[in-house]
């Protein structure tokens, strides 16, 4: 489903064929080697993440050489990604460039299918949302998101005023086994989605560079990229949604595991009071949420119905997220004992303020409890959308950011 | 001030650092000595199309790596025309490394060759005496195993201990001791113009199971360790995750010490003081021991999903095979519904595996195509 060649997808200046690179031609693409194409990365996120940096500080960050990073960043400068500004000079001597990141050097589009909704965003390379458009459609078939997102990208042309000439790519953030899992209220016709080229789908809208990935992992990834996992080098992601998913990042790079099914955390078995043995996201996801409600006859049509709850609709929520801070605990002490991660990051399509009153309630237990266990619990930088802006990233990761698995590749 | 330095070495792996030509050639020169040893005996053609390296380079390393015998150069395949091509082999008396594995009441100490076998062993239960008897056993074994061995051809000394003991060296940084009472200075001393590489049971074991064991083959694993305390650990991209606390020692049961461990652990001491075969393992035990591990298994096959799950440490082997077994039939019987069944299997070195592990850090830092030694300031070992 990934493009099978790497090519940057920004054209280069007109005439200034790239010197450094081993093609003689000057191409219409910039089309970078193996190292050159790592180096660019690795100077491309100090860069990105520094803010501000001169050339001679990049070559000690990096521990590349000076001319290799006045070539890097001149190409990066060509393609557009980054732009140089003076630095007011404080010394003797001639002041040094600083190189800074240009926020509109690309933009890149997210989309998240899930049972409950459809969103899709736009990012710029800073990681702001420059669009958003979303729907809260129940059990969305492929021809109704088919034309969800092709209205959508008319509006991020007309409404955002995005120049979709930069877009980089189309990331795609879904749930595993959608259309087979089976669920409450689920049609017999969605299970169209366990046979349909995801990544084709959307060709009559977009034909540049299309990426699918399981929504927890495009949240965790977005969240390594561009949220707390700057702080936190390693960290879990937990995605409550319609059903609990997980992501795993380590040193910076997700652990996709064996087949790609590492972050099953809604797989993982707690007791409950009554000593059944049950998977968690029985207990504790949104779908858990909302059938209790509707068993005390409170409806919820959207996640914020949530905030907008009566005496008793709070009270139910109240209980509910102090079971689920008692599962939740339990999930983590192991956690902490299995890897050890600097963080557990909470996200999803629980309202924001439940999400940081879960986080709280979970870290205050851990005090109570004075265990050794202890380990970091927060809402996520990216919680609500994190799957949509998570897949809206996934572009910039494959073709800009550092990474092993793409060393890896070649 | 001291604390800085780990979080900048950190942040340099986490960030991926650029690299340069000096290093990527001693890289290279690791990567071709480790695809000889895994794969061998092999052609340099075979080597070319392995590593993607050109010819040229992959000529001039060979060359490097014959004249300083870690390699040689075997039968020659006849049957084609023209001239046999030459096949290479890993020199399994090319180098030695010693391993020391300080535990909490013996030491053991072992020589292997390069391809991990054990060549000389020894075992001591540790002294409640002050440490200059543990020196003393120290130096007398050392100076025994180590007899007939050229002292050039031995890359390292390897020095194992648990978590707990590690910490203690740190606070006390001044003396170098710790609770045992190993001098670690005095270690150099007795083994002189050797690098020494200290690390944890569980880095050990799991360096030495990537080098010598399954995990070899493996792209992921999860290792237990299992002791009278078993700890556990994820092991990617050849190394060991050491985890955001990397001297918190975190056990995988933390509340309590396990009947069935100490018993395990128990056998396989007396057996090996006994020269003898340990008894089979009765079945309240395995009954005993899967009700334990298996819902950590259950856990650690969805959070993690690895290409298998490692049992190594101090129990019999006979022991950690059957339990390995039983745990594959449970696991599928108990959690059919999970995404992702690993393969529960013994570690391939077994009981021996944070000894030999001990005799590996040297070999892993020194010769294995390990990501730091892309980075500045990794000891290449010349």
């Amino acid at each position: 489903m990934k493009p099978s060649r790497n090519r940057f997808p920004f054209r280069s200046q007109p005439g200034a064929a790239d010197e450094d690179g081993p093609s003689k031609s000057p191409s219409l693409y910039l089309t970078l080697d193996i190292d050159a194409n790592h180096n660019q990365r690795v100077v491309f996120q100090e860069i990105r993440t520094r803010k501000r940096v001169t050339r001679s500080e990049l070559a000690n960050i990096t521990g590349l050489t000076k001319p290799t990073i006045v070539n890097v960043s001149r190409q990066l400068l060509q393609a557009g990604l980054i732009v140089e500004a003076e630095r007011a000079t404080l010394g003797r001597g001639q002041p040094a460039w600083v190189l800074e990141l240009n926020p509109d050097g690309a933009y890149s589009v997210g989309l998240n299918i899930d049972r409950d909704h459809l969103t899709l965003v736009a990012l710029d390379l800073s990681g702001r949302i420059r669009g958003r458009v979303s729907a809260e459609i129940g059990f969305a078939l492929p021809d109704e998101t088919k034309s969800f997102v092709a209205d959508a990208w008319q509006s991020l042309a007309t409404r955002s005023k995005i120049p979709l000439s930069r877009v980089a790519g189309l990331g795609i953030a879904m749930p595993d086994d959608l259309g087979t899992l089976a669920f409450p209220g689920k049609p017999p016709a969605y299970s169209a989605w366990a046979h349909i080229d995801v990544a084709g789908l959307f060709r009559s809208t977009y034909q540049g560079p299309t990426f699918v990935e399981n929504d927890a992992v495009a949240a965790a990834i977005g969240e390594s990229q561009f949220g707390h996992g700057l702080d936190s080098p390693s960290f879990v992601y937990i995605l409550i949604s319609v059903l609990l998913g997980g992501g795993i990042v380590i040193n910076r790079n997700y652990f996709r595991g064996e087949n790609g099914r590492s972050g099953e955390i809604g797989f993982m078995q707690v007791k409950t009071p009554a000593g059944v043995t049950c998977s968690l996201q029985d207990v504790v996801s949104l779908g858990a949420l909302s059938e209790r409600l509707k068993s005390d006859g409170i409806m919820i049509a959207r996640p914020d119905d949530l905030t907008h709850l009566d005496g008793s609709g709070a009270m139910v929520v109240d209980e509910w997220l102090e079971e689920a801070c008692g599962y939740l605990t339990s999930i983590f002490a192991q956690i902490r004992q299995f890897i050890d991660p600097d963080a557990i990051m909470l996200g999803g399509r629980l309202p924001e303020h439940l999400l940081d009153r879960l986080a709280t309630l979970c870290q205050q237990r851990q005090e109570d409890a004075r265990s050794a266990q202890w380990i970091d619990v927060r809402r996520a930088k990216l919680s609500s959308d994190a799957p949509a802006i998570g897949a809206a990233i996934l572009p910039f990761q494959n073709f800009l950011l550092p990474s092993l698995e793409m060393l890896e590749r070649f | 001030m001291t604390n800085s330095q780990p979080q900048i070495a950190r942040r340099l792996k986490a960030s991926l650092s650029g690299t340069n030509l000096e290093l990527t050639g001693d890289y290279n020169q690791r990567l071709v000595y480790q695809a000889i040893r895994t794969r061998g005996p092999i052609t340099r053609n075979a080597l070319t199309e392995l590593t993607g390296l050109a010819k040229p380079t992959i000529a001039g390393i060979v060359k490097r790596l014959v004249r300083s015998e870690l390699v040689s150069e075997t039968g020659r395949i006849y049957g084609g025309r023209g001239q046999p091509a030459v096949h290479l082999e890993a020199n399994p008396e090319g180098c030695y490394s010693i391993g020391l594995h300080v535990d909490e009441d013996q030491l053991s100490l072992i020589v292997v060759d390069a391809l991990g076998h054990p060549v000389r062993r020894s075992t001591t239960r540790l002294p409640s005496s002050p440490r200059t008897r543990v020196n003393e056993f120290f130096q007398h074994q050392f100076v025994d195993l180590t007899m007939g061995i050229h002292r050039e051809r031995i890359i390292g000394l390897g020095v194992a201990m648990s978590d707990n003991m590690l910490s203690g060296r740190n606070s006390d940084a001044g003396t170098a001791t710790n609770a045992v009472g190993i001098d670690l200075m005095a270690l150099s001393e007795i083994a002189r113009d050797m690098p020494i590489y200290i690390d944890s049971d569980l880095a050990a074991a799991t360096a030495g199971e990537l080098l010598f064991g399954v995990g070899a083959t493996l792209q992921t694993f999860y290792f237990i360790l299992l002791d009278v305390r078993p700890v556990g650990g994820l092991v990617m991209h050849q190394a060991l995750f050491r985890g955001a606390h990397p001297s918190h020692k975190r056990f995988l049961f933390p509340d309590a010490e396990l009947a069935w461990c100490r018993k395990a652990v128990a056998m396989e001491r007396e057996a090996r003081r006994g020269h003898q075969a340990p008894p089979d393992a009765d079945e309240s035990w395995v009954e005993a021991a899967c009700n334990d591990l298996l819902p950590l298994v259950i856990s650690i096959n969805c959070l993690l999903n690895p290409g298998g799950l490692l049992l190594g440490g101090r129990f019999p082997q006979e022991w950690l095979d059957v339990l390995a077994e039983r745990c594959n039939e449970l696991l599928l019987e108990r959690a059919p519904q999970i995404p992702s069944h690993a393969g529960i299997q013994a570690a391939r070195l077994g009981a021996d595996v944070t000894l030999v592990g001990a005799a590996s850090l040297p070999m892993r830092a020194r010769l294995s195509p390990i990501g730091e030694a892309l980075l500045k300031g990794h000891d290449h070992g010349n």
